[in-house]
């Protein structure tokens, strides 16, 4: 039943195979299927598609299991990437099978969001997703990663970039995985648990993301890491948390060998573990690449966070940008003269934030520590250009006093701005 | 329009000019850092070092004519301007690829050969939105695709594609053996053995013809129930089934035979007779209809059901004679169904007749 109008032939069909692949690449992974049945000739173009995408936008409310099934069943050739993402799995039966088939079809960039509602337990990872040996991007969420021991067999070799969100580690280290990646520049690992010790070796990695709960961790061989942030959460599994290891002071174990960063994040309960030990004057090495240094959770009334604080200003010259959120720690006491004292030293020793332009202090509470703090920046900060305020959003009456208080402090840059914003006022400049 | 643009050049601002061939002959002359903006075209004139002149013209591939050439310069006249703001591209390629389909196709065509990859894409991507969200028929409309699949092919192509009538066939089967085998063994524990036997005859036979495909049935089981329990009341009326059934299909076969005028009397006798049983049977034959492949059952409407029932009780009956005419039988079911009753299998049509003459007794099927 060949219908030809008046104006036209076929000319779309008979295109070559690379653009119609770039035109059915442009279409959700829904309406590329669907033109198998416009025509004999577009019965199977679509089986080379090589990325498969069931994101939210596919909409595919039922059967989700099944169409996956089908589609790979019929698909044909190499898939480079393949995504799973943003729909809700009612049961995991058949996810092994495909990682398996996927493993054969050489897969690129892998993208698996295994929210399984229900209740039921975590999805466990079969041991074939090692086989995807081709892999690039891997992203992984809602899963049991069960590392095995041997590192035999165990790495990706070209793995660029690692993101796992909300996984649960079972087996060995994660040292070993990321030793056997010696391409990787990314490593993300949000919401994490199960690990024990962390220990970064990995040539290639430039940045890494860590929000979990550990025990230990260090940086042994990264020589291109620019990026870090660290944000450590409870260790919950025995023992205490913050383990005293001798004399040395974690932060020093922690942050030494990461001599190229240029951005440094600490925040969650990382201040605190940085602080078990003897804390330094400054540090043994000087970071001289560090250019922004965002620290959250500073609770001000600790005498030892604060000191933590003041090594790494002294061992940043280079510093630029500093953001500071500050907490309160509700158990401690609010005992503030140490603090004070130590403050009072530290106000004497000299100019040590020589390239500081921009400060953002958030949450503060308007208390003398806190002003302190503020006023020593000021002092020792000669080409400080702004100075951004935002307190904490019970803080109404405290703040005018503040503002005041903050008028009368002298500032050692004749550009410095300070900008006070109400609570939820404040925008994100520069 | 180039040689005008040649004639108004000033004489401080000398152009280089390219020479372009199309596969047609006509040749073009286009400025420099606008032919450069197309790779395959900038790498003829470093490697090969032709296109200055009128004679050593560049030969473009057959893909491009001249009047697509002229467009696809326009976007590289645009583009190349370092200038330009994101803005002032994106609205200048929103309105560039307002032409129609066809030429729409030429384009991107011409532009993958001349290896301009941000012109492809754009234009993939144009009709890739004229794809998207459409029904079929828009857009064969569109592109004035042939619609030459047959209705089959054309289900939709996620469906489950368990279409084969023989397949189909047998997996209800199965599901339908392993439902009364289980209500069996409820009621009587003494005969589980030969039930057993019966199992696996049909299991060897299923996996032998299916490759397995029984395993799927497993998990379907529990979705229904209720059938389940319908199912053990037919059970005892299954006797009832078969006689009425055998009575309605035989019409079928034998009249599309035309052969055996007793057997025609026969029927119509039995026929009459055995309304009755018939009518109780049609009853019940609805709820048997959706077992337990429920997705198999999906896109049947229910007089393909029906018929797909009988089917499967002939077939059940078959099964439990000789084996190797059971085979034969099923290998040979998809092509000569209408000879199968008469011609194949001597024995079971004359246990038909037998069973018509026997009509009301009940059976035992099994």
């Amino acid at each position: 039943m060949k219908t030809v109008t008046s104006s036209g032939c076929d000319r779309i069909s008979y295109l070559p195979i690379n653009i119609i692949e770039n035109i059915l690449v442009n279409l959700p992974i829904k309406d590329a299927v669907r033109t198998s049945i416009l025509s004999t000739e577009w019965r199977y173009k679509w089986a080379t598609l090589p990325k498969i995408v069931f994101d939210y936008e596919s909409r595919i409310k039922s059967k989700l299991i099944k169409i996956v099934h089908q589609v790979l069943l019929i698909h044909v050739g190499y898939i480079k990437k393949f995504e799973l993402s943003g729909l809700a799995l009612r049961s995991c039966s058949g996810i092994d099978k495909w990682i398996l088939f996927l493993s054969r079809n050489a897969i690129e960039e892998l993208i698996l969001h295994i929210d399984v509602g229900g209740g039921g337990g975590k999805y466990t990872l079969p041991s074939s997703l090692f086989h995807c040996k081709q892999l690039r991007y891997l992203e992984l969420r809602g899963c049991i990663f069960r590392i095995p021991p041997t590192s035999k067999g165990l790495g990706f070799n070209h793995l660029k970039r690692l993101r796992l969100y909300n996984i649960t580690f079972v087996g060995s280290t994660i040292g070993c995985l990321i030793s056997s990646c010696p391409l990787l520049e990314i490593l993300e690992l949000d919401d994490f648990n199960g690990l024990t010790d962390i220990e970064v070796d990995a040539p290639n990695l430039i940045l890494i993301y860590l929000c979990g709960s550990f025990r230990r961790i260090c940086f042994k061989n990264c020589p291109l890491l620019v990026n870090v942030a660290i944000y450590k959460c409870g260790y919950s599994i025995g023992g205490s948390n913050y383990i005293d290891q001798g004399r040395r002071s974690n932060l020093i174990k922690a942050l030494g060998g990461l001599a190229r960063i240029e951005e440094l994040k600490l925040g969650n309960e990382t201040m605190k573990f940085l602080a078990t030990g003897n804390i330094p004057r400054k540090l043994p090495h000087i970071y001289n690449h560090l250019r922004r240094l965002y620290l959250d959770c500073i609770t001000f009334c600790n005498l030892k966070v604060i000191s933590v604080v003041f090594c790494l200003f002294k061992s940043v010259p280079k510093l630029q940008r500093l953001e500071i959120s500050a907490q309160l720690d509700k158990g401690a006491p609010r005992d503030m003269e140490p603090v004070l004292e130590f403050m009072e030293e530290q106000f004497h020793s000299g100019c040590f934030l020589n390239e500081l332009q921009v400060v953002k202090m958030r949450y503060i509470y308007g208390m003398r520590v806190e002003l302190e703090f503020l006023k020593l920046l000021l002092a020792n900060a000669p080409v400080l250009e702004t100075m951004c305020i935002a307190p904490e959003s019970e803080v109404t009456a405290a703040g005018s006093n503040m503002c005041k208080e903050l008028l009368r402090f002298c500032r050692a840059s004749p550009k410095a701005k300070i900008l006070y914003f109400e609570p939820y006022e404040e925008s994100d400049e520069d | 329009m180039s040689e005008c643009e040649m004639v108004i050049i000033k004489p401080e601002v000398m152009k280089s000019y390219i020479w372009l061939q199309t596969a047609d002959g006509s040749i073009q002359q286009v400025e420099e850092e606008v032919a450069m903006f197309c790779p395959m075209i900038c790498r003829e004139i470093l490697q090969t070092g032709m296109g200055s002149s009128k004679n050593y013209a560049i030969s473009l591939p057959q893909r491009v004519n001249p009047s697509i050439l002229s467009l696809i310069l326009d976007y590289c006249r645009f583009h190349q301007v370092p200038g330009r703001s994101n803005k002032e591209r994106k609205s200048f390629d929103e309105k560039f690829i307002r032409i129609d389909t066809k030429r729409l196709c030429e384009l991107t065509s011409a532009a993958d050969s001349l290896q301009l990859k941000p012109l492809v894409d754009l234009t993939s991507r144009a009709l890739a939105r004229m794809i998207e969200g459409k029904s079929p028929e828009e857009i064969r409309e569109t592109f004035h695709l042939p619609d030459d699949l047959t209705e089959e092919e054309k289900l939709e192509p996620l469906r489950n594609t368990a279409d084969d009538p023989r397949i189909r066939l047998l997996n209800r089967l199965y599901a339908r053996k392993r439902k009364e085998l289980r209500e069996r063994e409820k009621l009587k524990n003494v005969e589980v053995e030969e039930e057993r036997v019966d199992e696996r005859s049909v299991d060897d036979l299923l996996s032998f013809i299916n490759g397995g495909v029984g395993d799927s049935k497993g998990g379907k089981t529990a979705k229904h129930k209720k059938k389940n329990r319908r199912r053990k009341d037919q059970a005892k009326g299954t006797a009832l089934n078969n006689v009425s059934k055998i009575s309605k299909k035989e019409p079928e076969y034998l009249s599309s035979e035309c052969n055996n005028g007793e057997a025609g009397n026969i029927i119509e006798s039995s026929s009459s007779k055995t309304s009755k049983v018939q009518d109780v049977a049609v009853d019940s034959l609805g709820p048997k209809v959706e077992f337990d492949d429920g997705d198999i059952d999906d896109e049947l409407d229910p007089a393909m059901k029906e018929e797909l029932d009988r089917e499967v009780e002939d077939f059940a009956r078959r099964l439990n004679s000789d084996w190797p005419e059971r085979m034969q039988e099923i290998l040979s079911l998809g092509q000569e169904r209408r000879h199968v009753p008469i011609s194949m299998n001597g024995n079971g049509s004359s246990r038909r007749y037998t069973r018509l003459e026997q009509r009301c007794t009940p059976m035992d099927a099994h």
